[in-house]
């Protein structure tokens, strides 16, 4: 029986592309499509959930449809190249090396080669699927020929709750330490310009010190993807003597992360490389006001939702912040805007948007056929401002 | 709203900023976080030290700031080994710059030349000692690499018996690094141990948050550095100094021995040399930095730590299994 097997370097639970990866896995069963997942290293965690790659030969069925979620380097890319299947790329985008390079030489090394393996595999797939036009834009540039664009498919649509506890014990510390209170969400990666926020942070401190007003606090959620980026952000903090005021934590759950949302005041977001941007959606989502960079698919997520930078220099965004939190009538206005940009996002249709997409590849439906231009196509969220 | 904003721009594609919107005192704080970086500090670093190499008095126009990017001083050279390439890259480099005028700098600039070639190959040690240590870095793929496995479940029943008594057993906060043996945190933390597993591997953290253990992923020797000294109970080296260097074994111990409360306990479990030998693939043998000490071996070196007083040190040898316990108590 054909069916319409997915293809991940490494199945991780919590984690963007995993969860996507098991979503569509679950969605494409729900319609009685054979799927499993094959991936090139083995997660003891969802080890039952997935099958070697070198496996699929023995296993492969006419009429199969293989779809490759690329955001990283992998064995597997070569093979994949060779196969007779037809292909579909989802692309997670690739971070660029150059924000590795000082960092850490070896994962910048593995983007490069990742970046050439997209190279190899984009002419010879039937479908590449981009999560917004930015990463679309780069499926065509690496020569992709038939490309769409579906968000993706893992934001919890209705928001959800946040974790009562977790609230009323941000409650708490507001009330022993005011002040407003920023939050930032992202791995600590390089790429997510977390060092801008903490001097921009610091700026706004010392601007409140000389006011006589408490002063902002920061906290940082995401895991140390990059270990030494993350050491050395600790060490800022101190070196910019806001380390009191910063508070890094990871592994919340989606109930706690959504009470984060809940009782801060801004989203601060410098990202500076952004394929998506899943934390701008679940910030509106919890009706959070946000500030962010304008850079990679940030500005194409808010959608005119929100505070958009050009510049991430700390006064910029310590002035930005201040502004938007100083009058109430637009800060509130800017969390009712991303409310309804949430609601008109289209994330409830994207899984089955993604099923429809591959289902028609599956059944040679408007093959080689572009679907996607530059100047947009009928996946493209709309960039109008709604504010 | 300032020129900064973008405001409504459905363009994505905007500009970002240029360096020029910086302050300058913005600009030198972003640039010290740069400094951070490990390959930014040696960049840095060797400007800084040529920089004072010019200013000596020489009179000659300013030497040249590096161009590359911070990588390309990993790339360049084809030397077989890490050290080699970039003891040649920096000859190159001040080769080039005394070529500039020579007769001048020796007449004029000697006191700052030394000084500056001192500090450039001092830096220059300590980043040859990271490359060393990340194998990664000969460009070779960590798959060529691998090491034998560490089979320590001969003492998995015997740790918590080494590590220091306290009620509640929390009290103590327990590190090991690396985790290599997953029943060993099983048992660490069924026995009411607070334990923190810290290891780089994303799957070994996986296994290890299932045993209930805390988890950090970093390398030990880096996260050990960022302890406040003198607080844990014990620190369990799991095979993690096995493949590092005589130095790099040294700086995680000394680290180790550091952040180890009165009475704490250090545990150094090593693989037997011999087996580690023959159990390596002739190219693993031949670009790992390091090897594992005989037991007799640690039981010499760590009383003579400059860290921390070593009060006692027993020495479990292997009997059915190819690793060794080494058990040291430092000063109340």
């Amino acid at each position: 029986m054909a069916g319409i097997h997915l293809f991940v370097p490494m199945l991780h639970r919590r984690d963007a592309v995993g969860e996507h990866t098991c979503a569509l896995r679950d969605r494409l069963r729900a319609q009685g499509i054979e799927c499993r997942i094959y991936t090139e290293l083995v997660d003891p965690e969802t080890e039952a959930d997935t099958r070697p790659y070198l496996a699929y030969g023995a296993e492969a069925a006419p009429g199969d449809v293989l779809v490759y979620q690329v955001a990283t380097a992998s064995a597997m890319a070569d093979w994949l190249a060779t196969r007779p299947e037809p292909l579909v790329l989802n692309y997670h985008s690739i971070t660029p090396p150059t924000f590795f390079a000082a960092w850490n030489n070896g994962i910048a090394r593995l983007q490069v080669e990742a970046i050439a393996e997209l190279g190899l595999l984009a002419s010879r797939a039937t479908l590449g699927i981009g999560v917004s036009t930015f990463d679309a834009a780069e499926l065509t540039a690496a020569g992709c020929r038939n490309v769409r664009v579906i968000p993706v498919a893992s934001v919890s649509v209705p928001p959800v709750e946040p974790d009562p506890n977790v609230l009323a014990e941000l409650d708490a510390d507001r009330r022993v330490r005011p002040g407003p209170r920023w939050l930032s969400v992202g791995r600590l990666a390089p790429n997510k310009g977390h060092q801008r926020t903490l001097a921009a942070l610091a700026s706004a401190r010392a601007t409140a010190d000389q006011s006589d007003q408490p002063g902002a606090h920061l906290t940082i959620v995401g895991g140390p993807t990059e270990p030494t980026y993350a050491r050395a952000l600790r060490r800022f903090a101190d070196a910019l003597g806001v380390h009191d005021a910063v508070t890094f934590t990871t592994g919340l759950s989606e109930a706690a992360l959504a009470a984060h949302y809940r009782a801060s005041d801004v989203l601060v977001m410098l990202s500076e490389h952004e394929g998506f941007g899943v934390p701008l959606l679940e910030a509106m989502g919890q009706r959070l006001p946000i500030v962010a960079l304008a850079a990679g698919a940030i500005a194409e997520v808010l959608g005119g939702v929100g505070v958009l930078l050009t510049s991430s220099a700390p006064s910029v965004v310590a002035s930005a912040v201040a502004d938007l939190l100083a009058d109430v009538d637009r800060r509130d206005a800017v969390a009712e805007a991303g409310a309804e940009r949430f609601a008109s996002f289209g994330l409830e249709s994207a899984g089955s948007d993604l099923v429809e997409a591959l289902v028609a590849v599956r059944d040679g439906v408007g093959e080689g056929a572009p679907q996607w231009s530059t100047s947009g196509g009928p996946m493209h969220p709309d960039p109008t401002p709604s504010h | 709203m300032t020129d900064n904003h973008a405001g409504t721009n459905p363009d994505h594609r905007v500009a970002l900023e240029s360096e020029t919107d910086l302050l300058p005192e913005e600009q030198a704080v972003l640039d010290a976080f740069d400094r951070m970086s490990p390959q930014g500090s040696l960049q840095w670093d060797f400007d800084a030290a040529f920089r004072r190499f010019a200013d000596g008095g020489t009179g000659l126009p300013p030497p040249r700031q590096w161009q590359g990017a911070p990588g390309d001083l990993w790339d360049r050279g084809r030397g077989a080994k890490a050290g080699e390439r970039m003891m040649g890259d920096v000859i190159s480099v001040l080769a080039n710059h005394l070529a500039e005028d020579s007769r001048a700098v020796v007449a004029d600039a000697t006191a700052a030349t030394a000084e500056a070639i001192w500090d450039a190959f001092r830096l220059l040690a300590g980043r040859v000692e990271q490359l060393e240590a990340q194998a990664i870095g000969l460009g070779v793929e960590p798959g060529l690499l691998a090491l034998p496995d560490l089979d320590a479940s001969e003492w998995v029943r015997e740790l918590d018996g080494w590590l220091p008594a306290s009620a509640p057993a929390s009290d103590f906060p327990v590190v090991i690094g690396e985790v290599s043996h997953p029943e060993m945190l099983a048992t660490l933390v069924n026995a009411g141990r607070n334990v923190t597993a810290v290891d780089p591997r994303a799957e070994r953290i996986r296994t290890a948050e299932a045993q209930g253990a805390n988890v950090v992923m970093a390398d030990i020797g880096d996260y050990l550095r960022t302890l406040t000294t003198g607080s844990l109970g014990a620190v369990v080296l799991s095979g993690c100094t096995d493949r590092a260097s005589l130095v790099g074994k040294a700086a995680v111990v000394d680290h180790a021995l550091r952040v180890l409360a009165p009475a704490g306990t250090l545990v150094v479990l090593s693989a037997d040399p011999d087996s580690w030998d023959s159990a390596l693939t002739p190219v693993a043998g031949d670009l790992l930095g390091g090897r594992p000490l005989h037991p007799d071996t640690w039981a010499l070196v760590l009383p003579r730590r400059p860290t921390r007083s070593v009060v006692r040190v027993v020495v479990h040898p292997a009997t059915h299994g190819a690793v060794h316990a080494v058990v040291a108590e430092v000063g109340r």
